[in-house]
């Protein structure tokens, strides 16, 4: 310690400095607040916050760990794409979990940190990919539809191809032909095409599942073209033109066939043979034709005329159907001179629900249920009806139960509503009509009284981890039993084919149906052929009548003596898609199917009363001709010359394909140049430009900047909203770890002088809130229950402290003259222009612009050596009318006349100020930066304005004075 | 004889004209300012102007003039009134024939418009100044900076024509780049031969100074009175020099594709630029740099920086000669040699052409596409070459790659500018001041450029180009002694405040801003900064635009002053009224008048309820001719202006009238008046139906507004109006 005192004498610019901290540590303000003043305001705060700091401070934690579990079970790290994303989260949270330790942080890092390098991994992935994506371009000359298909199957779309509603039906219908002809009017060539599929255009009209429909790409775009409404619009037309033309093929095919079962499957495979020329007999157990379409599907759906009309129509072709005849031994027909046999004996037996109570009475099984009411019989349900299931049958059952005259039908269903696999709008309807859907509930016991049924015992599920189907797997809930008081339950969760009723000599599947090849239709004996529910296990008409069809060409390889493997061998299809990015489309909406009102819907009358013409028609105007391959119509509805079309197609097809490994390579290895595209490719540069070119038009790409000289082209990569959730997420943490810090330290004693910190912090915590409310995952806000709780604390909080600080002007510590002399002027700058946005260099002053003095000319703000004062090209032509006569006297002369003929001129006063577009010489207004301005009085002493000009510079030496000026201005 | 009366000379153009003579002989004789009123049937022979001579002698030269236009009548009358010694500087004219007999159909309008007219113009001409020949002496010094082909060319020139002059050369020798050209297309000489006799010149004229190895750091001053500041060598001391007039000859720079790197310029020592190769041609070698191999086959790429988005978006004019030079010097050095050149366009003008015709012959091979790549491959040099008219890739193992880069501005320019005040373009060189009326000169009088620095140029053009400029420098300092009618603006200090707006605006950077140093006392901070003007009057180029912004009045133009405008305004405009309502049109003495002008010899037809006043230049128009065109009863005023970027005067005297305009409209419209009664039109000298257009658009917005505030007096009523 040295004895020495050394007086310091401030440098002119360093006093200023000084008064600068000064301001900046409030001293001023300080000294006039008693500290014991200032004690009490923050003991106050103290006892207040108390209360609240608690939750505060649990809010992090509890936020983190809802949103940990809620990350587990949404598995969210496989939705994001980019390795950079959860790279970039695992960062930000590790800063966070340095700064607080807020729980479910660290396990989210370490899942983020595993998930990146799970991506790495994908790097391989990715090479592999590109490999493949390289033997694609290999076959792009050679073989541009094989190149296109396999593309396809890494998601690259193209209009080439078949339309996907006609690739999804598995009978074959050409959806997008036959809808286009009824959008034509053309109603006649539409049947004429179903008829060369199928006979069920009625049928399939009512009860199809529609596969199609899920399948069209307008849906894509809004919803999809009503297709099914559309299929039994043509339906209806047949009927109302009364029968049916017949041309009677010619039988002159020697072998025959037996068809086993008139239901779908065996009546489309009957179709088909007989068509082909081939004698064909079909043998029915039951009494009546139909099959499940009969004994199944209750006649509100589907009239029994239908069925009666579309199977006649299939004998007068010349198949002979022999009702009320059970065969047992397949094979014997085979011994009988039958050549080939078809076994589409379905799946028509009820699965057992196999609890307590089910051999009591009033209980029944869907199938034989609703086949027993189908042929007429009556039942007493009571007033209240179970029905156990999500299928179609369930719906069917439930709906049957009302028109039985039950008052209320309640579906049990043990997964929630979108699991159910009964087609949508019957849920739907059933609905309407007052079924009841109890969702995750499962029954284990039926109670009975004296035999009859009482009521069901079920167990509450929830839903776990989705299945081999895709559906969530309901898991039980442990001690969540509880009853329903029913009169009846029927049990319709599944059907199969009763072991009783297996065919000798024949194999069956571990899943309880006949085995046969899934190309060849061929059983374990041979020339025995088998297809339908009796092969698939349960599923719908479309598929039944499709696998009808496909055993059909089978049997006729078959019977020619023809591989049949090969011969069922298909190319790969390519199915059509559209950018549904941009689609342009009409603003019609799908129509709505006709229905009869539900107060008459007391017996079984058809219930959807189907399209008039003109509905149908704009109905199929909705199509958007997804796939173009079936353009051989020009613009004028001439046919196009196949070998023009040929030679058209085989240019599109190939665009597409380059188009495609092009979009593909570029979308799975970034971004890309023609050069560098052309060298991967192999595709000719020219092509390449010109495909890009016409790309970057569709806006499918889009450039990105440019390596070497040349474009680089990119895909549009949008950030998925999960991705961007996780962004704001993770730096959201960041920011709360840090407040959660600040916060901790500064109440555990709280001072006058960390009233800013306070403030600061919590203002993180609200602000922090405020964007988590925002955050959705699965379509619900993330732990909204928890944000909710907190927000009025927050507030609370927040409005207390700034109250305080309100009343404390400034608790920033001292600063003291002795303090300043060594003070590091940089450092000061910069904290100051970290609080206030700029740091004067030197004083601080306001300026006053006298408009009536000024010339316009715009020397101030050439002068200024800060750039804090501009003539703004802003002509305050109101205040022009203001200047007295006094004013203009000491004006240049034409600067007056000026003003004077305007004033003259004028038969109003202007209210607005003239903002022009551009610096107009000699017109404008003064505008003064005082953050800018060192009030060097440089621009005071250049104008030469009259008197002593138009400007006025005085002086402040304190700042908040200054400061108090500037925002008065600004407000 | 009262001195502010003027006679006015009635021409009838061989009695052809549709108007009432008598009338307007009448009606003129009855104006107050009208002295006396001849009617004579073709002033522009010899008898008329003999009337001229004699109407000027009894009037003190006020004689107005209503004839056909001016722009044919003037410059004979001038000089036949100069032959005689007499000063026809107050003369003014009215332009009877094409802008009014001959468009329109009634005699009694077109009388009533020429009647208004004159009215106006003797008006103009009773506050008329005689202007007075002015002289000057500046020293007869230019300097010339660069010495490449269009500096020595300048230097020799200048130096024929009298002046002594300095020659600037940043490198040890003279002669530039055409130093090193093997050969100067078409000529067939090479660059050395081309020189050699004007070197020996330069070094035996004594009027010529030549400072190698010198930089100019930067110019100051006006015509007549340039400072150049230099350097020589690697001292630092700076060294001045005074001058009247400076030529820019500093050429061109080759671009150096260095970032690049698909060319491998500057790794790899066998890729050069084919400036760097004329240098290797010119000392006579022609080796593989890498080793000193031979040279089998060369690859030229086209193109390389040129015609780029990147680099420079403009073709370079000059490297498809260079190239094909080049290729056939290889020829001649190693005739087994393959040349191949890989170009996007051939671009060869003028007998450029003869030399491509013949590199085919010879069989240079020319290939339509781009190179993809260059690598080394051992010690050897690939390129990747692709055809686009095969579409195909060819590899070629080369020994020379040359790259035909882009012909850039020198580096410097746009310092210089900052005090020398040229103005620049987008792309870096200097712009000159009208692409076909006023080549080679800059915005500045007394700076000049020639050559590359203005686009690129081959040599033939640099020679024409030097030429030229010398001519206008000549034209200009007219040997040291300037002597002529100063005709510009003229600045009374007193009256001058220092706003500086003169200086910001002018088009050609005439006025001068100077300090008022307060000598006496000692500066205090509390002083004004006082500045005032300084206009060279023969320096100026009369736009006028000085004076519309001068808010004081200090700074006019000697022929057309404030109170002349104004009083031309009130005279024309007297018997405007909505009865008759009247469309104001001010047009520039450029390319407007040209186009009213024409609109009359095609004897096109338009409304007659149009009066016309004269300008030098759109410039010249201020918000306060305009209002003053409003407050005396017009009831649209258009403005008539060369189109935009053409502005004949120095740029700028347009979009400064435009400024005026649209501030009126702005303002008119915040008054209550409807501001589309000012438009402003823009026109090139022979767009006749631009200019009918305009005006149909301007009467029949007169009608559709119907009278005006000042004609129904509402105007200044808004004292009781309120809102």
């Amino acid at each position: 310690m040295s004895d020495e005192v050394v007086t310091k004498e401030l440098p002119p610019k360093r006093r200023r400095m000084m008064d600068m901290i000064l301001a900046l540590g409030g001293l001023k303000e300080e000294q006039t607040i008693p500290p014991d003043k200032v004690d009490e305001e923050i003991a106050h705060l103290k006892s207040s916050l108390s209360s609240l700091m608690e939750n505060i401070l649990a809010f992090p934690d509890e936020y983190f760990t809802q949103f940990l579990k809620t990350a587990e079970r949404i598995n969210f790290t496989v939705e994001i794409g980019e390795k950079r994303v959860l790279e970039d989260a695992a960062e930000t949270i590790e800063k966070a979990v340095s700064q607080s330790d807020i729980s479910g942080l660290n396990e989210t890092l370490r899942i983020l940190k595993t998930a990146a390098k799970e991506k790495e991994s994908q790097d391989e992935t990715l090479a592999a990919l590109t490999e493949t994506v390289q033997q694609i371009a290999s076959s792009l000359v050679d073989d541009p539809e094989l190149a296109l298909s396999q593309l396809q199957e890494l998601g690259v779309k193209t209009r080439y191809g078949s339309p996907p509603c006609h690739v999804a039906c598995p009978a074959g219908i050409h959806g997008q032909t036959f809808v286009n002809l009824i959008r034509d009017g053309r109603f006649e060539e539409g049947l004429e095409h179903m008829r060369s599929v199928y006979p069920f255009s009625g049928t399939l009209g009512r009860v199809c599942g529609a596969p199609c429909e899920t399948k069209c790409q307008r849906g894509r775009i809004d919803q999809p073209v009503s297709i099914r409404n559309l299929h039994r619009f043509l339906g209806d037309i047949e009927i109302s033109r009364g029968p049916f033309k017949v041309e009677v093929p010619k039988l002159d095919k020697d072998k025959k066939v037996a068809v086993v079962g008139a239901g779908p499957a065996g009546i489309a495979c009957a179709y088909d043979l007989v068509k082909m020329g081939y004698p064909v007999k079909v043998f029915e157990a039951k009494s009546e034709t139909g099959g499940l379409l009969r004994y199944g599907i209750p006649e509100y759906r589907l009239p029994r005329n239908i069925i009666d009309e579309e199977i006649g129509f299939v004998e007068k072709l010349g198949v002979e159907i022999v009702t009320g005849r059970r065969i047992d031994e397949p094979t014997k027909l085979l011994e009988e001179g039958y050549d080939a046999v078809f076994l589409a004996t379905g799946a028509s037996s009820s699965r057992k629900l196999r609890v307590d109570g089910e051999e009591s009475k009033r209980v029944y099984h869907a199938l034989e249920f609703l086949e027993e009411v189908n042929q007429g019989k009556k039942f007493n349900l009571g007033k209240r009806v179970a029905v156990i299931g999500g299928g179609n049958a369930a719906i069917d059952a439930s709906r049957v139960s009302l028109r039985l005259g039950a008052e209320e039908v309640i579906i049990v269903y043990r997964r929630s509503k979108e699991e159910m696999p009964a087609i949508s709008h019957e849920i739907e309807e059933a609905e309407n009509e007052g079924v009841q859907i109890h969702i995750l509930s499962s029954p284990i016991k039926i109670l009975q009284e004296k035999g009859v049924v009482k009521g069901l015992t079920c167990l509450k599920m929830q839903l776990g981890e989705p299945d081999e189907s895709g559906r969530r797997r309901p898991v039980p809930i442990p001690d969540s039993e509880f009853d329903i008081e029913v009169d009846t339950v029927i049990v319709a969760i599944g059907q199969g084919i009763d072991p009783a009723d297996y065919f000798e000599g024949l194999e069956y599947s571990r899943w309880g149906t006949i085995a046969a090849d899934d190309l060849t239709y061929q059983t374990s004996v041979t020339g025995v052929f088998a297809g339908g529910d009796a092969v698939s296990g349960p599923a719908t008409v479309v598929k039944a009548v499709g696998s009808g069809k496909k055993a059909a060409r089978a049997i006729d390889l078959f019977l020619q003596g023809k591989d049949l493997a090969k011969g069922a061998l298909e190319k790969p299809t390519i199915t059509a898609s559209v950018e549904i990015e941009g689609a342009k489309v009409s603003d019609e909406r799908r129509a709505p199917m006709p229905m009869l009102e539900i107060k008459d819907r007391q017996d079984f009358k058809e219930v959807e009363l189907g399209f008039d013409e003109t509905t149908a028609r704009a109905e199929a105007n909705r199509c958007i001709n997804c796939a173009i391959s079936n353009m051989g119509v020009n613009v004028y509805g001439e046919t196009v010359d196949p070998n023009t079309l040929n030679e058209m197609m085989a240019h599109y097809v190939r665009d597409e394909a380059e188009r495609g490994v092009i979009l593909v390579l570029i979308r799975e290895t970034g971004a890309m140049t023609a050069e560098t595209l052309a060298e991967k490719t192999g595709i000719a540069q020219d092509r390449v430009f010109q495909h890009l070119i016409m790309m970057k038009r569709n806006e499918v790409l889009i450039t990105v900047g440019e390596e070497d000289g040349y474009v680089l082209y990119d895909v549009v990569r949008t950030a998925r909203p999960i991705e961007t959730a996780l962004q704001t997420i993770s730096e959201l943490a960041l920011q709360l770890a840090g407040a959660k810090r600040e916060l901790t330290q500064v109440t555990a004693d709280l001072k006058p002088q960390d009233m800013g910190r306070l403030t600061g912090a919590l203002e993180v915590f609200s602000r922090a809130r405020d964007k988590l409310a925002t955050i959705e995952v699965d379509g619900a806000v993330l732990a909204s229950a928890a944000l909710n709780k907190i927000e009025e604390q927050i507030k609370s909080a927040l409005l207390l402290s700034y109250r305080t600080r309100a009343k404390l002007p400034s608790t920033r510590p001292k600063v003291s003259v002795d303090d300043l002399a060594e003070v590091d002027v940089p450092s000061v700058l910069e904290e100051y222009k970290s609080q206030m946005g700029y740091a004067p260099l030197l004083g601080f002053g306001t300026i006053e612009w006298h408009h009536e003095k000024c010339l316009g000319c715009k020397s101030c703000e050439l002068s200024c050596p800060e750039d804090a004062i501009e003539l703004k090209p802003v002509i305050r032509v109101q205040e022009f009318f203001r200047f007295s006569k006094d004013d203009l006297e000491k004006l240049p002369v034409n600067k007056a006349a000026f003003y004077e003929s305007v004033r003259a001129l004028a038969i109003r006063k202007p209210d607005d100020n003239i903002v022009l577009e551009k610096d107009a010489p000699g017109f404008g207004s003064i505008e003064i930066d005082l953050w800018l301005c060192v009030a060097c009085r440089t621009c005071v002493r250049r104008c030469p304005g009259p008197d002593e000009g138009a400007l006025d510079l005085e002086l402040k030496w304190s700042l908040p004075e200054v400061v108090k000026q500037i925002t008065s201005q600004s407000s | 004889m009262s001195n502010d009366k003027s006679a006015v000379l009635l021409c009838t153009c061989g009695n052809q004209l549709n108007l009432d003579f008598k009338g307007l002989a009448k009606a003129s004789s009855k104006m107050a300012f009208a002295a006396e009123v001849i009617t004579h049937d073709l002033v522009c022979q010899d008898e008329g102007l003999a009337e001229i001579e004699k109407l000027v002698d009894a009037h003190d030269g006020r004689v107005v003039i209503a004839a056909c236009t001016s722009q044919k009548t003037k410059p004979r009358i001038d000089q036949y009134l100069q032959t005689r010694g007499k000063d026809g500087s107050r003369i003014q004219y009215v332009n009877i024939r094409e802008h009014c007999a001959w468009v329109h159909d009634h005699t009694d309008e077109a009388t009533q418009k020429a009647i208004d007219m004159i009215r106006g113009t003797l008006a103009r001409s009773a506050a008329s100044n005689q202007l007075v020949s002015e002289t000057k002496e500046v020293s007869s010094h230019v300097t010339v900076i660069g010495g490449g082909i269009s500096g020595i060319e300048s230097a020799l020139n200048l130096s024929n024509l009298g002046y002594s002059v300095t020659l600037f050369e940043i490198e040890k020798n003279l002669g530039g780049h055409v130093l090193s050209l093997p050969i100067v297309a078409p000529t067939g000489r090479s660059g050395k031969d081309i020189l050699s006799g004007r070197l020996e010149a330069i070094e035996n004229d004594k009027n010529i100074t030549v400072l190698c190895d010198t930089k100019v750091k930067y110019v100051e001053g006006e015509m007549g009175d340039f400072t150049v500041h230099y350097v020589a060598g690697t001292s630092d001391e700076e060294e001045t020099l005074s001058t009247s007039a400076v030529v820019l000859a500093m050429g061109f720079k080759e671009f150096k594709p260095t970032m690049m790197p698909e060319y491998r310029y500057g790794k790899n020592p066998n890729v050069l630029t084919q400036f760097e190769l004329s240098e290797m041609l010119s000392a006579g070698s022609l080796l593989r740099p890498s080793d000193g191999g031979p040279v089998r086959e060369v690859v030229m790429i086209q193109c390389v920086g040129s015609r780029s988005e990147d680099f420079k978006r403009d073709c370079s004019k000059l490297c498809c000669t260079f190239a094909i030079d080049n290729s056939i010097e290889i020829l001649k050095h190693a005739p087994e040699a393959k040349v191949h050149i890989v170009y996007m366009d051939i671009r060869v003008p003028f007998e450029h052409e003869m030399v491509y015709a013949e590199s085919r012959k010879k069989g240079v091979d020319y290939i339509r596409g781009r190179v993809s790549m260059v690598w080394e491959e051992k010690d050897k040099t690939l390129v990747r070459i692709y055809d686009s008219l095969l579409d195909k890739f060819l590899d070629v193992n080369a020994d020379l790659i040359v790259l035909s880069a882009a012909i850039l501005p020198p580096d410097g320019l746009n310092t210089l500018s900052k005090t020398l005040g040229y103005a620049m373009e987008n792309d870096g060189h200097i712009k000159e001041l009208y692409g076909k009326l006023r080549p080679n000169e800059t915005r500045r009088r007394g700076v000049v450029a020639v050559g590359s620095v203005t686009h690129p140029q081959f040599v033939n053009e640099s020679i024409t180009d030097a030429q030229a400029a010398a001519l206008v420098l000549h034209n200009e300092l007219q040997g040291g002694m300037i002597e002529r009618v100063a005709r510009g603006a003229v600045l009374n200090v007193d009256e001058c405040v220092g706003c500086s707006l003169c200086a910001q605006q002018c088009p050609r950077g005439v006025p001068l801003m100077v300090e008022q140093k307060n000598e006496s006392e000692e500066e205090s901070d509390d002083d004004k900064i006082l500045f005032k003007a300084s206009i060279d009057t023969l320096n100026c180029h009369a736009c006028g635009v000085c004076q519309s912004l001068c808010p004081t009045g200090a700074t006019e133009l000697n022929f057309l002053s404030n109170n002349q405008l104004w009083a031309e305004i009130e005279a024309i405009l007297q018997d405007a009224g909505p009865d008759y309502p009247i469309t104001l049109c001010f047009y520039c003495e450029e390319c407007a008048v040209s186009t009213i002008d024409i609109v009359g010899t095609q004897r096109l037809k338009y409304p007659a309820s149009t009066r016309f006043i004269p300008l030098p230049c759109a410039g010249r128009v201020s918000i306060l001719d305009i209002l003053k065109a409003f407050e005396n009863g017009a009831s649209t005023v258009m403005v008539a202006a060369c189109e935009t970027g053409r502005c004949h005067v120095g740029g700028t005297g347009n979009e400064m009238a435009q400024v005026q305009v649209d501030v009126a409209h702005d303002i008119l419209d915040a008054i209550g008046w409807k501001g589309d009664r000012v438009k402003m039109f823009r026109m090139f000298s022979a767009e006749p139906e631009r200019f009918t257009r305009a005006v149909e658009e301007m009467t029949n917005r007169a009608k559709t507004f119907g009278p005006t505030p000042v004609h129904k007096g509402t105007a200044g009523k808004w004292m009781e109006g309120g809102k």
